[in-house]
């Protein structure tokens, strides 16, 4: 009797989640329309390759919830800080003469990894986060961060397009940590 | 477990539905009886506890779409109902009732089940409007039937069993 009770018991959380798998999916396909429209409007339908990775990081974050889904939700904000960072930031090298010339562009992935990284601290420290939730909550803020800053990697090679993102994510779990930390050495 | 409150189960669901993992097991202990003692009630021993486990498994599978702040308790009966009235058809449908189908409404449990059962209508009732609560209220003869005309109480009742449905999650015949 006692197997079964823990049989059932066990049924019922496997229902939970997969459950809660299908409305999460269900809900980040929601999201997928005005993110996707607006990366088609910014960047041309080369940004909608890279819609089934911000799906699945949605996905992820409705799954999960609670501070996950609280991350993912700011880190959208520092996806959206990638929109607005000029190519003439993250490729420095093309522009002027070069251009000009006809001659084809550099690609520099180091200044995209700092361009992310100084967007991902900035926002990071912007946050509150509290020391028992600080790894769900940047882990949320790095996938929603993501879901974002992909959209803006399709105008971007691969090597610099992996280096904004890293940075990014980077940048968000370092000035978490640090804030965390901080924190705990304040009320110890 | 099952002596939770019903504003205790309201919280509970509430954090499950958010995603805290932890109200699982408190809730589980929670509507598990509940369950069973409604199915126990309504189609007797063989049944009960796979219809209730069944039940379960829809309310849990659901869970994530509750909507927090509203109660429970309705939400929760109107998909265990559903799936005693999918489990009566299937019985008529193989066989002839027999003598044991027949449960007694007046033994203790059933009269409990009954009870809960009419207090999540009254949350239920709670959660609409004054004109489709008055409407429900009308229509199950607690209270006199407002002087409107026919076609108009009928349309109140209509608005306020879409309303009813919706706030029990469109579990009615699904």
């Amino acid at each position: 009797m006692e197997a079964d009770t823990s049989i059932h018991y066990e049924r019922a959380r496997r229902a939970y989640e997969w459950g809660r798998l299908e409305t999460s999916a269900r809900r980040a396909a929601m999201l997928l329309v005005p993110i996707g429209g607006l990366g088609w409007l910014l960047w041309g339908a080369g940004a909608l390759v890279w819609l089934p990775l911000t799906l699945a990081a949605w996905t992820i974050a409705y799954w999960r919830g609670e501070a996950v889904l609280r991350g993912a939700w700011l880190g959208l904000l520092a996806g959206g800080a990638t929109f607005v960072l000029p190519m003439s930031l993250l490729r420095p090298c093309c522009v002027g003469r070069v251009v000009e010339a006809g001659a084809s562009c550099c690609t520099m992935p180091g200044m995209c990894l700092g361009a992310g990284a100084a967007v991902g601290l900035v926002l990071a420290t912007l946050v509150p986060v509290s020391r028992t939730s600080w790894p769900k909550v940047a882990g949320g803020m790095a996938l929603g961060a993501a879901s974002l800053a992909m959209l803006r990697c399709s105008s971007l090679f691969a090597g610099e397009a992996l280096g904004l993102v890293g940075g990014l994510l980077a940048g968000l779990c370092a000035a978490s940590a640090a804030k965390a930390l901080l924190r705990r050495d304040a009320t110890a | 477990m099952e002596t939770l409150r019903e504003a205790d189960l309201d919280a509970l669901m509430a954090r499950l539905a958010n995603g805290d993992r932890t109200a699982f097991e408190a809730l589980y202990g929670a509507l598990q009886p509940r369950a069973l003692r409604l199915a126990r009630a309504r189609l007797g021993e063989d049944l009960a506890p796979d219809v209730a486990q069944a039940a379960l498994l829809k309310v849990f599978a659901r869970a994530s779409e509750f909507v927090p702040g509203r109660p429970c308790l309705p939400w929760f009966y109107a998909v265990v109902a559903n799936e005693i009235r999918g489990a009566r058809r299937r019985v008529r449908a193989t066989r002839e009732p027999k003598d044991e189908d027949w449960v007694d409404v007046n033994d203790g449990e059933s009269q409990l089940a009954a009870r809960e059962l009419e207090r999540a209508l009254e949350l239920a009732l709670d959660s609409l409007d004054e004109t489709s609560a008055n409407a429900v209220a009308a229509m199950l003869g607690r209270v006199p039937r407002p002087t409107v005309r026919a076609e108009t109480f009928r349309k109140r009742l209509s608005r306020a069993y879409g309303k009813l449905r919706l706030l029990l999650g469109e579990h009615d015949g699904s």
